[in-house]
C-alpha cells in the first residue's frame, strides 16, 4: 500500500499531487485533532538504521518498513538518487530526517504518520514578493479538518493542514491562488491578494464523486449502479428519538414503506414493506435484514452503531441473495473504527414521551348511566337499568370518593420518561482497528405497566496480518428486558376502556382492595388497573448474540477471497404469572369474583434459536485497456437454523410473591416443548462490464437449495441482468457543454427472485401427534392422524422485477432518482383450495400470481448560502414519495373472510363490505327504501346501499371498497446548518389509505364502555344526525348497526411532522480548553404535528381490527452529544 | 503458497458441498407416515384421534347447548355459529357459523374414519385378531355414521364419500339423501352387529351395541316423520323395538343433574354415549362452566322458562302455586337445575358472578359444576359433553310408542320414570293420544333442554314455523322460512367443485 503511493507519486508527481493527497486524507480523517497527539507517534517511534553508500530513496524505503511513516515528496524538489552514510540508534523521526538531509534545502514537515518532503528554495523562484500565508480550515460546523491539502494553484509547492486544521505556508505569491482540497468535500480555490491570513469553510461535496454504497457481497461506487439501490446514513436515522432502529429509516427512502404498529415499548410491531405486498403465501412479505452480511433484526441493533443502510429494491440488486430477496433486502453496515487516534464519543437523550391522542370518553357518571339505559332500551333490553334514583344521586353527590366520576383512562395513561445512554470507543493503530460501543435504554412506557429497558454491547475489530491478509470480527449482545400485562397493550387498553365511571379501581374504605362494579348488572373487562398493579405480567427477558470472523485476502493484483462465518444466538425466556386477585363490590365491599387472569398459575418458557452462516466469495477485477473493465464474482454460501423451545406450567401457587416453577403445587403441571431446523446452501455470482464508466453491465446469478422443498425440487436458480448507461460521460453530450447538468445515468433490469420462509416441511407427509382422548375419564390415551394432504412436488415461488429509472445531478446540488417498476410473484406457495370433502388441510401448491407495479421518485438538493446575512449557511431538502397498485392476479375461486375479498382483478384483501349511506330519518324513508334483511329497521338507523339493485339489502349488496393499500407515501426532509446552529425537519405522510376498526371505542357500551363523547352529537328524535346513528347497547346491539360496512371504514390518511431537532455546536475554541473535541446541545421531536381526519387514536397502525391500539408517541427530548 | 489458494477455494466448496446430507432435515415432533400403520398400537392411536376429533371442535360436544339459540329456547348474544342469523332467517349460503361448519366437520371426521378404515383393511399384523379388527371398524362406522347423520339433517342431499380423496378426486357430486340415510343405517347395523355388547358404562368410554342401537332410533324416529310431519309407523316401530333393546341395560340416574356434572358421570347408569374430557391436559381452552357460567353464551328466553310447569303437574300461570313474586319456586325442580337467574348459586356462598352481558337475565346452569367456582380461564372443567342417554330413549319409545299404540301403560311408565326422578307427578290418567304427544314433545323440550336436540325436533315434526315464528321474546326478530328444512350448501364448496357440486335448488 506504502510502496504504490510512492510508485504513483514517483511515475507522475505534477498531476497527481492533489489525488494522493486526497488520498493521504482519507487515513487522516478521523486521525488526531489534538496537535499534542501528532507528534507523539513521531516522538514514540525509535529508528536504527544502518546504511552504506545507499540512495536516499532507499534509506525512506527503511524507514517505511520498520515504521508507519510514509513520505510524499516530488523527486523534482528532492534528489533522492543522492547517496549517503548514516547510522542511527533509537532517534526518532526528525532527527533522523535532519541528519539525512543535512546541508541539503530538503526541509520536512510530520504530520501524525505521513511525512512531507519539500525544498525550501525551489519556490521562491517564481516571485519576488512571495510571503507567508497561514490560516485554518474548518467544515461547516466549525470543526477543524486536518490533512487538507493547500496547494499554490499551478505549481507543486502545498502542504496539508495539522491536527488543528492549521496550515502554514511558505513563499506564496501574491497573486497566486491556493486550492484547498479533501476527500468528500468540494475543492474551494482563494485568491491569496496579499493577504496573509486565509481561513477556509469546507462543504462536503454533495455529489459524491467517490461515495461507495454497500451492495450484496461488496460495495460499489454509487455513480456505478445499475440497480435500485436506496442508501440512509446512521447519522441521518439516529436524529429521531425513538429507540428502534427499524421506525427511524420511515419516510427516509422512496418505496420502502415502514409503519410502526405501536408505541409500546420494545414492541413497536414495525412492519417494512420494500414496494409493497409481495405474495399472499405465508412465506410473508418481510424483507431480508443483513446485519454486515449476516441475516438478523433492525430492533436487536443500537441505532448508533449503524454507519449505513442499503436498501436493494429490485431484483438487479437483490437477486445475489436468491431465495431469501422477495421482498428486498436491506443492508445495515455497522461502524468501524478508522486509523487515527482513539476518539470517545457520549450521546445522551433524555425524553418525555406522551400519546399522540387519547380518546375522549364520557366519564360523569350520571351522563354515563342515562346514555347506558338509552342504549339498553333502544336495543330491547329494558332490564339491568340504573333507576333515576342512582342517577340522581350520583348527579347530587358531594363525596365523590363514594360516588366517582372515574376517568379510566387518565388512570393508566401519563407522560413517561425514556432515558439513551452512548458510549463509545473508536480508533486504530498498526493496522489494527476498532469500534466499541455500549448503549443503554430505559423506556417508560406511557401506559402503566409497560416499560422496557436495552443493553448493547458491540465490539468491531480488523486487523492486518501484512499487506494482502486482513481479518476481523464483529461481536455484538442485546439484552432486553420488558415487562407488560400478559396479555400485551390492546388487552389493557380495552379493559380500561370497559370500565364505568361510576367506580374506582379499589374500594372507597382505603383498604386497598380492588373493585368488580358499582352494580351487579353493569359489564366490564377485567380491571387493568388490578391486573397493573398485582403484575400479572409477561416478562420477558431476550438475548442476542451475535458473532462474526472474517477474513479478507489479497490472493493476486486483482484477486481477492473472502469468507465470513458467523454464528447468531437468540434466547429468550419469559415468566407469566397470573396471580389470584380478589374483586369486591365497590358499594358492599362484599366480595364478587376472582380478577380474570386467564388461568392461574406460572408459565415459564424458554426459546432458543441458534442461526449458522458461512459464505465464502471470490473477487477479480481486471482492466482490460482501452476502457474495458471486467469484474467477475463468485462464491458459495450455507446457513443452518435451529430453534427449540421448553415450556413449563405449574398452576396451583400459596401465594403470589414467590414465582418460580418450584414454588408451585407439583399437583398439576404440564411441560411442551420441541425443536425445529432448516438449512440452505448457495451458489452465487456476479459479472460485471464497464466500459469508460459510461456503458455498465451487469449479472447475478444465485443457485439456492433448501431443506424446506423435496430433495428433487429443492434447488432453484435466480437470475438477474442489469444496464446502466451514463449519458453525461458521452462526448456528444460533454460537447454540449450543459453546465448546468452534472450526470445522468438511464438504467434497467430484470430478474427473479424467491421467497424462502415457506414453512419448515411443507412437502412431506406428516402424521400429527393430535387429538388425545380419555375413554375411561381417568388416563389420556395418545392420538394420531392426518391432518393434511401432502405435496411433495412443491416448487420455490418466483418474484420476477422489472425497473426502470434515471439517477440525475444538475445544477452542483440537485439529485433526482427515479424508478418504475412492476413486481410480479407467480407459483404462490400456499394452501390448495381444498374442497370440505376432502376433510383434510389443504396441501401446499404452487397456485397464484400476485403484481405490484408502481413509480418512486426521490429528490434531494444540497447548496449553500454564500453570501449575504445568511452566509455560510448550508441547507439540504429532500422529498420522496411512492405509488404502488396490488393487483391479485391468479388465485382461483374467490374467497371472502370477514370484511376481506380475495378475488382475481382486486387488490389483496380488498375491503368488502355494505356501503353505508346514510341514516334513515323517518319511517316514510324507512318504507320507501329498499328492505335491509329481516331488520326491524327504525329511524336512526344505518342505511345500506342495495348495490345489486334487487330491491333488497342483503348480504349480495356487499360491494368490493379500495384504500387497502395506501395511494402514495411520502415524505419531505430539510436540514440545515449555520454558525454552529442546526435545523432538521422531517414530514411524513401517507394518503388514500382505510382502516375497519371496529368494537371498543366504536359503537358504545362494548363490554360496558362508556361511549366517546361524540356520541353527544347521536341520532334522536330531536337531533336528526346524519353521521352518528342512533345509540344502541354494545354486542348487545342488533347486527343492523355491527353489520360490516362502510360505516366502520375510517379514513387513515396523514400528513405530520415526524420529528424536528434543533441543535449547537459550541464553538471549538470553547470546548477545546476542556478537552472536549465537539460538544452539541438539541432538542429533537417526535410527532409534534399531525394532520388526519383519522377518528381514532393514531392514523399510523398496523392495519384493521379493533380500534383500541397502544398510541403512538410524541416526544420531547433533549440530548447532548460529546466527542473527545 | 499464492498458487495452492484458489485450489484450496474451490476444494473447500466441493467439500462443503459434498455433504448434501445437510440439506436433510426432518420433522422431530412429528410421525412421517411412511413409518406409521405398522402395528395395532399405530391403530389404536388413530382410533383414539378419531374419538378425540369431537372434542376440540366442540360443535357435538361441549358447544351443544349452542344449538338451543337457534330455536325458541334461548339467545345467544355472542353469535356463535352465526346463531343471530340463523335464527332471524338470514340463510344463505354465505351466512357461515352452523350453515358452513356443519359441512366442513363432518367431513373432516368422516374423512379421518375413511383413512382408518383403508388402513385397516389393508393391515396384516398378526397382533391385531379380527375380532378386534372387526370391532375398531365398528367403532369407526358408528362414529361415520354420527357424522353423516349431521350432514343428511342439516342439508339433506350431500357428497357421499367412503374412500380417503386426493386432489385428483375431491370433486365429487352430491347424492340423494336416502342414499345417505341408508349409509348411515348400513353403517349402524354393522356396529350393532359388532359392538361389545356390554352396556356403555361398563366398556371403558368405547360405544357398544347399545350406543349404536340408540343412535339408529335417533336415526329412525327424525327420518320416520318424513317431510310432512306425518309419522311413518313402520320406522316408529322400528324405534321402539330399538329403545326396548337398549332400556334394560341402562337406570336413569337418581339425580338429574348428576348426568352432567363431573361428580356424577363416572360410570352413571343413565349415559349412553359421551364426549369425555379430563383435566388438566385434555380441556377445551374455553370450556362449559366459563362460557356458560361466566360469559352467558346461551341466554335461556323468558317464553322458555314460563313453559316449566309448577310441582302440581299444571302449567305455571294456571297451577295456583303460582308465585309471580319468586318465580322459580314451586316449579318443576328441573328449571332451577337448568336455568339460573342472575348468577349461580349453589348455595352456602358459593355463587359466581358472571363478567357478560346478561340479554335476557337469565342463564344456562345444567352443564356447570359447583366445584369450579368461580368460572374463568382457571377453570379446568372435565365434565363429559353427555350426546346420548336413557332419559331421551325413554322420552323416543313413548312418543313412537304412543304413535303406534296410543298413550298405553308402557307410554305412562316411561314418562312417569323420568318425572319420578324430579318428583315431578305423573300425567293425568285418560290423555288422548293427541295430548299425549303435545306433553311428550313439551316433556322433551323441558328434560332435554340444551341438549342440542330441540331444533332437530323442531324439524322432523315439522312445527319448526308454527313455533319459531311466534318467538316475540328472542332479542331478535325471528323469521322461520320451510325451505330453512334444508341448508344452503356453504358457497364456497360450490365454488371450488367447479360445477360438481350444484346448490340446493332453494338457494339458487
Amino acid at each position: 500500500m506504502k510502496k504504490n503511493l510512492m510508485r504513483v507519486w514517483r511515475v507522475n508527481p505534477f498531476a497527481q499531487k492533489i489525488l494522493l493527497a486526497m488520498r493521504l486524507t482519507l487515513f487522516l480523517m478521523v486521525l488526531s485533532v489534538f496537535s499534542a497527539y501528532s507528534s507523539s507517534y513521531a516522538q514514540k517511534t525509535k529508528l536504527n538504521l544502518k546504511v552504506q553508500n545507499t540512495q536516499v530513496k532507499e534509506v525512506l524505503n527503511q524507514i517505511e518498513n520498520q515504521s508507519e511513516f510514509f513520505f510524499m515528496f516530488d523527486n523534482k524538489q528532492v534528489d533522492v538518487e543522492r547517496k549517503v552514510n548514516m547510522e542511527v540508534n533509537s532517534m526518532n523521526i526528525d532527527q533522523v530526517l535532519q541528519k539525512l538531509f543535512e546541508g541539503t534545502e530538503v526541509n520536512f514537515r510530520i504530520v501524525n504518520r505521513q511525512i512531507l518532503l519539500f525544498n525550501e528554495n525551489t519556490n521562491s523562484a517564481f516571485s519576488q514578493q512571495a510571503s507567508k500565508v497561514s490560516g485554518k480550515v474548518t467544515d461547516i460546523s466549525g470543526g477543524a479538518i486536518p490533512g487538507v491539502s493547500v496547494v499554490i494553484k499551478g505549481t507543486t509547492n502545498g502542504t496539508i493542514t495539522d491536527g488543528n486544521g492549521n496550515y502554514s505556508l511558505s513563499n506564496v505569491p501574491e497573486n497566486a491562488t491556493l486550492q484547498f482540497s479533501f476527500v468528500g468535500m468540494k475543492m474551494q480555490e482563494v485568491a491569496v491578494g496579499g493577504k496573509t491570513n486565509i481561513n477556509v469553510t469546507l462543504t462536503e461535496d454533495a455529489i459524491g464523486i467517490e461515495e461507495v454504497v454497500a451492495i450484496g457481497y461488496g460495495t460499489q461506487k454509487k455513480v456505478n449502479l445499475t440497480g435500485a439501490i436506496a442508501t440512509v446514513s446512521g447519522a441521518d436515522m439516529i436524529k429521531r428519538p425513538v429507540t428502534n432502529a427499524g421506525t427511524m429509516i420511515q419516510g427516509l427512502m422512496p418505496g420502502v414503506q415502514v409503519t410502526q404498529n405501536s408505541g409500546e415499548p420494545g414492541n413497536e410491531g414495525v412492519s417494512i414493506r420494500i414496494r409493497g405486498t409481495g405474495t399472499f403465501s405465508s412465506a410473508g412479505s418481510n424483507p431480508l435484514v443483513l446485519i454486515d452480511g449476516v441475516q438478523g433484526n433492525l430492533s436487536d441493533l443500537n441505532p448508533n452503531n449503524i454507519e449505513n443502510i442499503s436498501v436493494l429494491k429490485d431484483a438487479a440488486s437483490a437477486s445475489i441473495y436468491g431465495a431469501r430477496a422477495a421482498n428486498g433486502v436491506i443492508l445495515v453496515t455497522t461502524k468501524s473504527g478508522k486509523e487515527g487516534k482513539i476518539s470517545m464519543e457520549y450521546s445522551g437523550n433524555y425524553g418525555v414521551h406522551s400519546a399522540t391522542k387519547m380518546y375522549e370518553l364520557i366519564t360523569n357518571s350520571a351522563e354515563y348511566m342515562e346514555m347506558f339505559n338509552e342504549a339498553r332500551l333502544n336495543s330491547g333490553l329494558t332490564s339491568g337499568l340504573y333507576s333515576q334514583d342512582i342517577i340522581n344521586t350520583y348527579r347530587n353527590a358531594t363525596d365523590r370518593n363514594l360516588y366517582p366520576n372515574t376517568d379510566w383512562l387518565d388512570l393508566i395513561f401519563n407522560p413517561a420518561p425514556t432515558q439513551t445512554h452512548n458510549l463509545s470507543f473508536s480508533g486504530g493503530t498498526g493496522g489494527t482497528r476498532f469500534d466499541i460501543s455500549l448503549g443503554y435504554v430505559n423506556q417508560e412506557g406511557i401506559m402503566k405497566g409497560f416499560n422496557y429497558e436495552k443493553y448493547n454491547i458491540r465490539v468491531n475489530l480488523s486487523s492486518q496480518v501484512n499487506d494482502k491478509i486482513k481479518f476481523g470480527a464483529n461481536f455484538s449482545v442485546k439484552k432486553g428486558v420488558k415487562s407488560a400485562p400478559r396479555q400485551g397493550a390492546a388487552d389493557t387498553f380495552l379493559a380500561a376502556m370497559s370500565q364505568a365511571p361510576t367506580y374506582s379501581p379499589q374500594l372507597a374504605d382505603g383498604s386497598g382492595r380492588y373493585t368488580f362494579k358499582a352494580y351487579d348488572f353493569e359489564y366490564n373487562n377485567k380491571s387493568p388497573i388490578a391486573i397493573i398493579d398485582n403484575k400479572v405480567n409477561r416478562n420477558t427477558d431476550d438475548y442476542v448474540i451475535s458473532s462474526q470472523g472474517w477474513l479478507d485476502i489479497q490472493l493476486l493484483k486483482g484477486l481477492k477471497w473472502y469468507t465470513k462465518a458467523a454464528v447468531n444466538l437468540d434466547f429468550s425466556k419469559y415468566y407469566d404469572f397470573r396471580a389470584q386477585v380478589p374483586l369486591y363490590n365497590f358499594r358492599t365491599n362484599a366480595f364478587m369474583t376472582l380478577l380474570d387472569v386467564g388461568g392461574s398459575g406460572l408459565i415459564v418458557r424458554d426459546d432458543q434459536n441458534v442461526y449458522k452462516n458461512l459464505y465464502t466469495y471470490l473477487n477479480y477485477d481486471l482492466g482490460i485497456g482501452d476502457g474495458h473493465k471486467v469484474s467477475a464474482q463468485a462464491g458459495y454460501s450455507m446457513e443452518d437454523n435451529v430453534y427449540q423451545y421448553l415450556n413449563g406450567y405449574r398452576k396451583n401457587y400459596p401465594s403470589d410473591v414467590l414465582r418460580q416453577l418450584n414454588a408451585g403445587s407439583p399437583s398439576v403441571q404440564q411441560a411442551t416443548g420441541t425443536q425445529n431446523e432448516w438449512a440452505m446452501m448457495s451458489f452465487f455470482g456476479r459479472l460485471g462490464y464497464n466500459f469508460k464508466d459510461r456503458y455498465l453491465l451487469e449479472a447475478n446469478l444465485r443457485y439456492d437449495g433448501t431443506s424446506r422443498l423435496n430433495p428433487d425440487s429443492r434447488w432453484g436458480v435466480f437470475p438477474s441482468f442489469s444496464a446502466g448507461w451514463r449519458v453525461t460521460e458521452e462526448q456528444f453530450v460533454k460537447d454540449l457543454d450543459l453546465s448546468w447538468l452534472n450526470s445522468l445515468k438511464i438504467r434497467g433490469s430484470y430478474g427473479e427472485l424467491g421467497n424462502q420462509n415457506i414453512g419448515l416441511y411443507p412437502y412431506q407427509s406428516i402424521l400429527a401427534l393430535t387429538s388425545n382422548y380419555s375413554f375411561n375419564d381417568a388416563s389420556l390415551s395418545s392420538g394420531v392422524a392426518q391432518t393434511s394432504l401432502a405435496n411433495p412436488n412443491i416448487m420455490w415461488e418466483t418474484t420476477s422485477i422489472l425497473d426502470f429509472g434515471f439517477d440525475l445531478t444538475a445544477f452542483q446540488g440537485l439529485n433526482v432518482t427515479f424508478d418504475w417498476y412492476k413486481k410480479s410473484t407467480t407459483d404462490i406457495l400456499r394452501g390448495s383450495q381444498v374442497t370440505g370433502t376432502v376433510g383434510l388441510n389443504p396441501p401446499t401448491v404452487n397456485n397464484g400470481t400476485m403484481e405490484n407495479s408502481g413509480v418512486e421518485l426521490g429528490l434531494q438538493y444540497t447548496n449553500r448560502v454564500n453570501s449575504g446575512t445568511f452566509s455560510g449557511l448550508n441547507y439540504n431538502l429532500g422529498f420522496n414519495i411512492d405509488h404502488y397498485k396490488n393487483k391479485l392476479v391468479d388465485f382461483g375461486a374467490r374467497e371472502i373472510s370477514g370484511y376481506s375479498l380475495r378475488e382475481e382483478g382486486y387488490e389483496w384483501d380488498s375491503f368488502y363490505m355494505l356501503e353505508w349511506i346514510g341514516i334513515f330519518q323517518s319511517t316514510t324513508e324507512i318504507a320507501n327504501s329498499p328492505k335491509q334483511f329481516t331488520d326491524a329497521t327504525v329511524p336512526g338507523d344505518l342505511k345500506f346501499k342495495d348495490a345489486n339493485k334487487d330491491g333488497k339489502v342483503n348480504n349480495d349488496d356487499r360491494i368490493p371498497i379500495s384504500g387497502r393499500y395506501p395511494a402514495f407515501n411520502y415524505a419531505f426532509n430539510l436540514s440545515s446548518n449555520w454558525k454552529g446552529f442546526d435545523l432538521s425537519a422531517q414530514f411524513q405522510g401517507v394518503e388514500n389509505v382505510k382502516y375497519f376498526v371496529n368494537n371498543w371505542g366504536t359503537i358504545p357500551f362494548v363490554q360496558g364502555s362508556p361511549p366517546t363523547t361524540d356520541w353527544r352529537d347521536r341520532w334522536t328524535e330531536s337531533n336528526p344526525s346524519t353521521t352518528m346513528p342512533r345509540m344502541y347497547w354494545g354486542w348487545g346491539a342488533p347486527e343492523r348497526i355491527r353489520r360490516n360496512s362502510s360505516w366502520y371504514l375510517q379514513d387513515g390518511s396523514y400528513f405530520r411532522l415526524k420529528n424536528l431537532t434543533f441543535g449547537y455546536t459550541l464553538p471549538n475554541h470553547l470546548t477545546q480548553r476542556a478537552g472536549i473535541q465537539q460538544l452539541r446541545l438539541y432538542f429533537s421531536g417526535d410527532n409534534l404535528v399531525t394532520l388526519t381526519k383519522y377518528p381514532g387514536l393514531d392514523p399510523e397502525r398496523g392495519g384493521s381490527g379493533s380500534f383500541v391500539n397502544y398510541p403512538q408517541n410524541k416526544i420531547y427530548s433533549f440530548g447532548v452529544n460529546v466527542k473527545f | 503458497m499464492k498458487r495452492y489458494i484458489i485450489p484450496i477455494f474451490v476444494i473447500s466448496i466441493l467439500l462443503l458441498s459434498g455433504c448434501d446430507n445437510y440439506l436433510e432435515r426432518n420433522p422431530l415432533d412429528q410421525i412421517s407416515s411412511s413409518t406409521f400403520w405398522k402395528s395395532k398400537a399405530d391403530f389404536d392411536m388413530a382410533l383414539t384421534a378419531n374419538y378425540g376429533l369431537n372434542t376440540t371442535g366442540g360443535i357435538w360436544s361441549y358447544l351443544l347447548p349452542n344449538w338451543d339459540c337457534i330455536t325458541d329456547n334461548s339467545f345467544g348474544q355472542h353469535n356463535n355459529f352465526s346463531s343471530k342469523a340463523i335464527a332471524s332467517g338470514d340463510i344463505s349460503s354465505t351466512t357461515g357459523g352452523y350453515i358452513s361448519l356443519v359441512y366442513s366437520l363432518s367431513y373432516q371426521a368422516i374423512a379421518r374414519g375413511n383413512i382408518f378404515l383403508k388402513e385397516l383393511s389393508v393391515y396384516k399384523g398378526t397382533d391385531f385378531p379380527d375380532a378386534d379388527k372387526k370391532r375398531a371398524e365398528a367403532e369407526i362406522r358408528f362414529l361415520r355414521a354420527f357424522y353423516y347423520f349431521q350432514l343428511y339433517c342439516a342439508y339433506g342431499d350431500v357428497p357421499l364419500v367412503l374412500e380417503p380423496l386426493t386432489l385428483e378426486t375431491q370433486e365429487q357430486p352430491k347424492v340423494a339423501a336416502a342414499q345417505i340415510l341408508a349409509q348411515v343405517i348400513t353403517d349402524l347395523d354393522f356396529a350393532i352387529a359388532n359392538l361389545n355388547s356390554v352396556p356403555y358404562f361398563q366398556n371403558t368410554g368405547h360405544v357398544t351395541k347399545s350406543t349404536a342401537q340408540a343412535l339408529k332410533a335417533r336415526v329412525l324416529i327424525y327420518d320416520a316423520y318424513g317431510n310432512s310431519g306425518t309419522p311413518n309407523i313402520e320406522k316408529l316401530t322400528q324405534v321402539k323395538d330399538l329403545c326396548l333393546q337398549v332400556i334394560p341395560q341402562y337406570s336413569l340416574s337418581p339425580v338429574f343433574e348428576a348426568v352432567f356434572q363431573d361428580k356424577g358421570q363416572s360410570s352413571n347408569t343413565e349415559i349412553i354415549y359421551s364426549v369425555n374430557y379430563l383435566a388438566p391436559d385434555n380441556v377445551p381452552t374455553y370450556a362449559a362452566d366459563l362460557i356458560y357460567g361466566d360469559w352467558i353464551v346461551v341466554s335461556p328466553l323468558k317464553s322458555f322458562v314460563n313453559s316449566f310447569e309448577c310441582t302440581d303437574g299444571l302449567p305455571w300461570g294456571v297451577s295456583p302455586l303460582t308465585d309471580t313474586a319468586n318465580p322459580f319456586s314451586n316449579r318443576d325442580p328441573r328449571l332451577s337445575k337448568t336455568v339460573f337467574v342472575d348468577h349461580p348459586d349453589w348455595g352456602g356462598g358459593n355463587v359466581h358472578f358472571p363478567t357478560n352481558s346478561r340479554p335476557t337475565g337469565y342463564g344456562l346452569k345444567k352443564f356447570l359444576c359447583p366445584e369450579n367456582t368461580p368460572y374463568g380461564y382457571t377453570t379446568l372443567s372435565q365434565q363429559n359433553s353427555v350426546v346420548l342417554r336413557l332419559g331421551e330413549v325413554l322420552l323416543m319409545y313413548a312418543e313412537a310408542q304412543n304413535e303406534i299404540a296410543g298413550p298405553d301403560a308402557s307410554v305412562y311408565k316411561a314418562i312417569t320414570d323420568l318425572r319420578a326422578r324430579v318428583n315431578m307427578p305423573p300425567y293425568p290418567a285418560g290423555l288422548s293420544k293427541a295430548e299425549m304427544r303435545e306433553r311428550i314433545r313439551k316433556e322433551r323440550r323441558i328434560e332435554l333442554a340444551f341438549e342440542g336436540l330441540r331444533y332437530f325436533d323442531l324439524k322432523r315434526w315439522h312445527i319448526a314455523g308454527d313455533v319459531l315464528n311466534k318467538v316475540t321474546d328472542g332479542m331478535l326478530p325471528y323469521k322461520w322460512d320451510d325451505k330453512f328444512y334444508h341448508w344452503p350448501l356453504p358457497q364456497n364448496e360450490i365454488d371450488k367443485n367447479h360445477g360438481v357440486l350444484v346448490q340446493n335448488p332453494d338457494y339458487k
